[in-house]
């Protein structure tokens, strides 16, 4: 265990805060004062809650000396992107559309969390409407990777990414389109979890595609995903989408043990269909022994191209994104980032049958995937081709350019992780995918969780 | 992935007007440069589908009328 609290797990912090070794006031007090000396280099938070955040300690730290413990949430400090509405805090989407935008309810996430006895810390970059940047002519600048201040954070949840890895917050709620809680945590080198599509409530979030939504958190660990997951799964009737599957306890079968789990190695998606670079591959292949150590049993799999996948998702996400935005974009194109609206302008000729065609494709995929999960209890496959590039590398139309790693599981809802496998000579992380079945998050985070606790990657913080 | 764009830059910027925008000349000529990424997208979903291929999600009347 550290002796910084703003290197805590949440794990770690919730069972000190339960027995009454930590107060949950001189721990916000030291997230305070953590974002007050390290955020102006990170631009990761868009509005800190101080007074908020000492009130909802204060809170905690009554009701637990009155013996009422409300669970491991309780006392600990967290911030949401500011895409989730959050009642009295304003909500910007990171747009000049919505930089007054002061909501009178909270999105379902953000009451469960309250209701958790969580702290809230504050309002965290996002790319605009979790879709545009990074962008420079927004309400607020873009956030920074804490391994190197020059380099991009992955994308839309940037500052849920800079935060949790900078140790600004202890966990973090990100959103999951194509990619955006998966990426940041490939190049924050943190845990960042979607849950299968419908298991968290979207109900008070900022869409960009219906269909491909995803909310999830980001924390420093498997585990701590875990505990996060556990207060804001469930069933929402206000989330058309929602499910009512059963909600499992998802830290109880964290106990390192994996022996017989079956994993799918989906090698072709970096090694293949695109190239990832050798630090990423190295990464990749020094996993496996590991999870084979562990007792799980690792084969090489065969999915359709990355391609498919990737153009499915891009073709669903920039129609029904244009779908949410064609109103404003036409009326007050003006009060859009430039990223934002030139590439939903350039998706504007694509046609119904463009989005018909995707959404037929998007059935056949998502059978073969469900069809080899019927072999495999997970899939493994990178998280990204190569580590964080510089900021102002990160060209307006990179998301056409390249297939996502992480958009074929935005395609068939499949729950999946992102956890840190390895470090680039420059010292930036790298990491892995874990993909379970519909509605097994508690299988994915099993075997996050073990992969994790067999390696030191966890240990190692950013340089800030 | 990144031949020419299949229509001209003035039968781009005819169709963005159709559909209600009128971008400025330094954005109109990076999203016509990414015209051929957006086009290879396209190419990608089209497969030989039959006419019964339904697609992912199918409005359910009765699910809705229950």
């Amino acid at each position: 265990m550290t002796d910084a609290l703003h290197h805590l797990t949440i794990a770690e912090a919730s069972s000190l805060i339960e027995r009454q070794e930590l107060s949950p006031v001189a721990l916000t007090e030291a997230f305070l004062g953590r974002i007050e000396s390290v955020d102006p280099k990170l631009n990761a938070f868009v509005t800190v809650t101080g007074e908020r955040a000492l009130d909802d300690a204060r809170t905690a730290e009554q009701e637990i000396a009155a013996g009422g413990y409300r669970g491991p949430l309780h006392g600990i400090p967290i911030a949401l992107k500011d895409i989730y509405g959050t009642a009295g805090i304003r909500t910007t989407s990171q747009s000049h559309l919505h930089v007054d935008r002061t909501p009178d309810r909270d999105s379902r996430t953000a009451a469960l969390l309250r209701a958790a006895g969580t702290v809230m810390l504050g309002k965290l970059t996002t790319h605009e409407f979790a879709f545009g940047g990074p962008s420079w002519d927004l309400p607020f600048p873009p956030a920074r990777n804490p391994w190197n201040t020059e380099c991009f954070t992955g994308g839309s949840s940037s500052g849920s990414g800079a935060a949790t890895a900078a140790g600004l917050a202890m966990g973090t709620l990100g959103s999951d389109t194509g990619g955006s809680i998966r990426m940041p945590a490939f190049f924050c080198g943190i845990s960042g979890l979607k849950p299968t599509y419908g298991r968290v409530s979207r109900r008070g979030v900022s869409p960009l595609a219906y269909s491909l939504d995803h909310c999830g958190p980001m924390t420093w660990t498997a585990r701590d995903a875990a505990l996060m997951l556990q207060v804001i799964a469930g069933y929402d009737a206000e989330d058309p989408a929602s499910s009512n599957c059963p909600v499992p306890d998802y830290t109880s079968t964290l106990t390192g043990d994996i022996q017989g789990i079956k994993v799918g190695l989906i090698r072709h998606f970096y090694d293949g269909d695109e190239h990832a670079g050798d630090e990423v591959k190295t990464a990749m292949a020094g996993m496996l022994p590991i999870l084979e150590d562990l007792g799980a049993e690792v084969e090489e799999i065969q999915l359709s191209s990355l391609h498919d996948y990737s153009a499915c998702m891009l073709i669903i996400m920039l129609c029904e994104a244009l779908a949410v935005h064609e109103r404003d974009l036409r009326a007050t194109p003006q009060k859009y980032g430039e990223i934002f609206r030139d590439r939903l302008m350039l998706s504007s000729l694509l046609t119904g049958m463009d989005y018909v065609q995707a959404v037929r494709l998007r059935r056949q995929l998502t059978v073969e995937v469900e069809d080899m999960l019927k072999r495999f209890d997970v899939l493994l496959t990178a998280g990204g081709y190569a580590p964080a590039p510089k900021l102002d590398q990160v060209s307006k139309f990179y998301i056409m350019q390249n297939p996502l790693l992480t958009a074929p599981f935005d395609v068939t809802g499949s729950p999946a992780i992102c956890v840190r496998n390895g470090f680039s000579a420059s010292g930036l992380p790298v990491g892995a995918q874990i993909v379970g079945r519909a509605f097994d998050e508690a299988t994915v985070l099993r075997v996050a969780d073990a992969y994790e606790q067999a390696t030191d990657w966890y240990k190692r913080r950013p340089p800030i | 992935m990144t031949d020419a764009p299949t229509i001209s830059i003035g039968e781009f910027k005819s169709r963005l007007h159709a559909a209600g925008f009128n971008p400025d000349d330094k954005s109109l000529k990076e999203m016509y440069a990414a015209l051929p990424y957006l086009e290879a997208l396209r190419a990608q979903v089209r497969r030989e589908y039959v006419h019964t291929d339904e697609p992912a999600h199918v409005f359910s009347a009765l699910e809705s009328n229950p």
